[in-house]
């Protein structure tokens, strides 16, 4: 054993944890991002919603489509934060598609908790079809999305 | 492992140091007591979340607890990441150089025809052996709990989509073992304060300590937005500890865990480095 290859294993840590750290610059957290983790999960989470309630699925199933912006702009923003609000397809029984807010807030990690309003969505706990209560899985929702 | 050690003699230095190491170490209370709350306050976690109506909903997968078992071993793992594993992993890491400096044994080991990179390979390896068996303790723990007192109802991951049973139980058993990279460097770094403050104390607490502060760093950087500092919480040992969220999902995605992995390798080499040469470079005639 000689000292060279301590030396050698710490320039080259150093050197890979350069290399990986100064690939990605900025805020990982975006609308385009956040809109595209949080409109699939939506859809999901509304067709197992469906199905606890009546059953089966026979509602209209929604698109995957999400309108995100961060604290108060139209649309767009990025990083972290509470402020969050994305707009996703709610399909009425009527068949109409109205579009339904959700309040997100995104943690650091990228991970992120959406809200939505409980008169449309309805409550935390819900009875479904089979008489028994369930975990309303559309009153609050968690995610994450890819940060690549 | 008395069996095994009085069995085999090997002439094999590392391998004598690493036996020799693990026996001291199941003979320890606190290393037995650690493995003890592994693998039962999983169940003791369940039977609390059972006696009320309330749901840890500020963790992922918090809201289904009561849906379904497999939530159980993502929650556990979401706490144990946090604040957990950096202080489990250290109780013997950071004590396992530093314990000869409590005792006064350095010049006895290092008297019976041992060199010091052996002694210093065997010991590590012992700190690493606890490490995954923590790790594996409280996995195994904790979806035997979830499953034993929950059920195995499919899991809904976090893309929405539902995850029959099988195939959820694989994706916590993944998981869980996505976590032993970080919690390696961690051991790493507990190795590195042992030897350098020659204290337990400062050996076990100082790791969990980074552990924190590289936390309250990562949720600061959050609030602030400070812009190209972002970087930096890429860099954080404590951020390779989410990356299994990648996994739990329809369409999984593995960057962060790569990612984690060059980390968690980056912080384990550099702190075994300093680690090894501080010791070799002590001079041991001083006491």
């Amino acid at each position: 054993m000689n000292r060279t290859v301590p030396r050698a294993a710490l320039a080259a840590t150093v050197v890979a944890v350069l290399a990986a750290t100064t690939g990605c610059g900025g805020s990982d957290i975006t609308s385009g991002r956040l809109e595209h983790a949080l409109g699939p999960t939506f859809r999901n989470l509304f067709v197992l919603q469906q199905t606890e309630l009546h059953g089966t699925d026979n509602a209209p199933s929604p698109d995957t489509w999400a309108n995100c912006a961060k604290g108060g702009r139209a649309s767009g923003g990025s990083g972290p934060g509470d402020d969050w609000v994305c707009l996703v397809h709610w399909p009425a029984p009527s068949g109409i598609t109205q579009p339904v807010a959700y309040e997100v807030t995104v943690r650091p990690t990228g991970c992120y908790t959406a809200q939505g309003p409980a008169t449309l969505v309805g409550q935390q706990w819900i009875k479904g079809a089979d008489g028994h209560q369930h975990t309303n899985p559309l009153y609050e929702f968690d995610g994450c999305l890819d940060t690549a | 492992m008395t069996a095994l050690a009085l069995g085999a003699r090997p002439r094999g230095g590392v391998r004598t140091v690493y036996l020799w190491e693990l026996e001291k170490l199941t003979a320890q209370w606190r290393v037995r007591a650690v493995a003890a709350v592994c693998l039962l306050a999983p169940f003791a976690f369940v039977l609390a979340l059972k006696t009320q109506d309330t749901v840890p909903s500020d963790t992922l997968f918090g809201r289904w607890v009561h849906d379904t078992g497999y939530a159980v071993p993502l929650v556990v793992l979401g706490f144990a990441g946090q604040w957990g594993f950096p202080l489990l992993t250290s109780v013997v890491a950071g004590d396992i150089f530093a314990s000869e400096d409590h005792h006064g044994t350095w010049q006895t080991i290092l008297t019976r025809s041992r060199t010091r990179a052996q002694i210093f390979t065997g010991k590590v390896l012992a700190a690493a052996t606890f490490c995954v068996v923590v790790v594996a303790l409280a996995g195994a723990g904790s979806i035997a709990a979830g499953v034993l007192l929950v059920g195995h109802q499919p899991l809904v991951a976090l893309d929405g989509s539902l995850v029959p049973s099988g195939r959820a139980a694989e994706l916590a058993v993944l998981s869980w073992l996505c976590v032993l990279p970080p919690a390696l460097g961690f051991t790493a770094l507990g190795v590195l304060f042992s030897i350098a403050t020659r204290h337990s104390a400062a050996g076990i607490t100082g790791p969990a300590l980074v552990g924190l502060l590289m936390q309250l760093y990562a949720s600061l950087n959050g609030l602030g937005g400070l812009g190209w500092l972002d970087l930096v919480s890429h860099a954080l040992l404590t951020t390779p500890f989410d990356a299994w969220h990648g996994l739990i999902s329809a369409a999984p995605y593995y960057r962060p865990l790569v990612e984690g992995w060059v980390v968690s390798a980056g912080y384990t080499a550099v702190c075994l480095a300093a680690g090894y040469l501080l010791l070799r470079r002590r001079d041991f005639t001083k006491g």
